[in-house]
């Protein structure tokens, strides 16, 4: 089978205390007392194959978005591995490279550079970037003066600006006024029709019958039932209960 | 079938001792983005003030000042360079301070980053640093007006002294700093340590007395304790630079700080990079 995403048997437990030294002791290597940590994700095995939209669903707090982050190099498993082809971009809260000092212009720079993209590209997608966020004569004023649905705009049109081979989508949407969400809506599903291989975090049930080839549901850090959309809402209406 | 990209882990932890090749290879391949957090941490410290970048020569004046009269009223009339050598303890040893610092808590301090989105690590603990450099190097324009007054002249020794005791001050709390900073992250019990740490090294280095003064109290067994502090030779070399007297400490002094400097820098990327990845979970 081709696969863009390959994990198998990952394990991943928080630490609950802040113990310097159970902590330097976990670094070396001991296993540390279990009730001390939070067990995040039990034991997912999950491929994503190449060219696919899969959605992830499942509770609040149920690991969906350490999955992600996971596939994303941001945490490393505890047990059992992760691996990707192609380049991964995670988007997710949007606004947490932007600076208050810089001017929308600079902080094109600067968040685009933490994205991983280089500086030709940034110049090349600036005036796409200005056209979509709308921000117009603001663009080269400081952030301090924008209001928070400039920044958010400004936060989106930056972050979709992208074109990895895995795009990884935790909850972006639902930003700025009802305009540009709409807009956003749009802009994000044309990425992911551009994109080859989307994994998708939300809790919009509507968005994920519509888009995803396939759903995982996610539950108590278990893989519960991974396939047809349809089905994997069913499946989660069966085991959480209605409302 | 064979497919043109491989699969692979991402961010793949490596052997201890490559981490500091694959590190200046980061450094080279991120620029771009290294340039940017440099530029935004010098443009957002001073952008609410309205002295604003003045700051960076008012700030080592100020001080300088205020030992000068302190170091006057407990040990009497000090040597007439006595305001460069402080002002320049003063500078070098903030840079060195707030570098450490920086590099400390870079990984706590730019969590919701790390959290949200992966790039190499590495690179918040050194851009703050790379700020810090350039704004250190800016304070030390406010000795020129000290030389000017005392009519210091200094020689051919500026070229190599300045630039070298920077440098090694600063690998110096970069290498310290990434040492620690997965511990921090931890707990950042570490921090508050190394903020003592900062705050104490300052008598035990020559900030408000300089080596000569040491030298001409202690001898032996006790000049050579002083001189295990790894500050002691970035500070003289500094001084030593702008005044254009002789550097009369110990050559093995010397190579020792420069030792110890590259070899905490060395040991510091390789602990920062087996350790960045299974720490982010603390944050």
């Amino acid at each position: 089978m081709n696969d863009a995403i390959k994990v198998e048997n990952a394990a991943l437990q928080f630490p609950r205390g802040r113990g310097l030294f159970g902590g330097f002791k976990s670094l070396l290597g001991s296993k540390g007392l279990p009730e001390k940590n939070f067990t995040a994700l039990e034991n997912i095995t999950l491929n994503v194959h190449k060219g696919e939209v899969l959605g992830i669903i499942g509770r609040n707090g149920s690991g969906k978005s350490t999955l992600l982050r996971l596939m994303a190099g941001i945490y490393q498993p505890d047990k059992g591995s992760v691996r990707v082809r192609g380049r991964t971009s995670l988007l997710a809260g949007v606004r947490v490279g932007l600076n208050e000092h810089l001017s929308g212009r600079e902080n094109v720079h600067l968040y685009g550079s933490i994205l991983g993209h280089k500086q030709e590209k940034m110049d090349q997608m600036m005036d796409d970037i200005i056209e979509f966020s709308e921000i117009e004569e603001f663009f080269d004023q400081p952030l301090r003066t924008y209001s928070s649905g400039m920044r958010a705009r400004l936060g989106i049109a930056i972050a979709s600006a992208v074109e990895p081979e895995i795009l990884l989508i935790d909850e972006v949407l639902g930003v700025g006024d009802p305009q540009f969400r709409e807009k956003s809506k749009e802009r994000i599903l044309s990425l992911v029709k551009s994109t080859s291989t989307v994994v998708l975090v939300s809790h919009s049930f509507a968005l994920m019958r519509e888009i995803c080839d396939r759903v995982a549901f996610i539950h108590g850090g278990k893989v519960h039932y991974v396939g047809d959309p349809t089905e994997c809402i069913r499946a989660y209406y069966e085991l959480t209960g209605k409302k | 079938m064979t497919d043109e990209i491989p699969m692979v882990e991402p961010n793949p932890p490596g052997p201890f001792l490559s981490g500091p090749l694959r590190f200046f290879q980061t450094l080279s391949e991120e620029s771009y983005l290294i340039g940017n957090l440099v530029q935004r941490d010098i443009k957002s410290r001073y952008s609410r003030s309205l002295i604003g970048f003045g700051w960076t020569f008012l700030e080592p004046l100020l001080l300088s000042i205020v030992y000068y009269a302190l170091f006057t009223i407990l040990a009497g009339r000090p040597d007439q360079l006595y305001p460069l050598h402080v002002i320049t303890g003063v500078i070098v040893w903030g840079h060195f301070g707030k570098s450490l610092q920086a590099s400390v808590g870079s990984l706590t301090k730019g969590k919701n980053l790390i959290k949200q989105v992966y790039f190499p690590r590495e690179i918040l603990a050194i851009s703050p640093v790379l700020a810090q450099f350039w704004i250190s190097c800016t304070a030390l324009l406010a000795v020129i007006p000290v030389m000017l007054y005392l009519d210091v002249r200094p020689n051919a020794q500026i070229f190599w002294m300045i630039p070298l005791g920077l440098f090694l001050s600063t690998i110096l709390a970069v290498g310290i700093g990434m040492l620690v900073a997965p511990l921090n992250a931890i707990s950042e019990d570490v921090q508050h340590l190394f903020r003592f740490i900062v705050r104490a090294g300052f008598f035990v280095s020559p900030v408000m007395w300089t080596y000569e003064m040491a030298a001409s109290r202690a001898s032996g067994g006790w000049l050579d304790a002083v001189l295990l502090n790894p500050m002691v030779v970035p500070i003289t070399l500094v001084r030593k630079g702008l005044d254009g007297s002789e550097f009369t400490i110990p050559l093995e002094f010397l190579a020792y700080s420069v030792i110890f400097a590259f070899g905490s820098l060395f040991l510091g990327i390789a602990v920062f990079k087996k350790w960045e990845a299974k720490v982010v979970k603390y944050l």
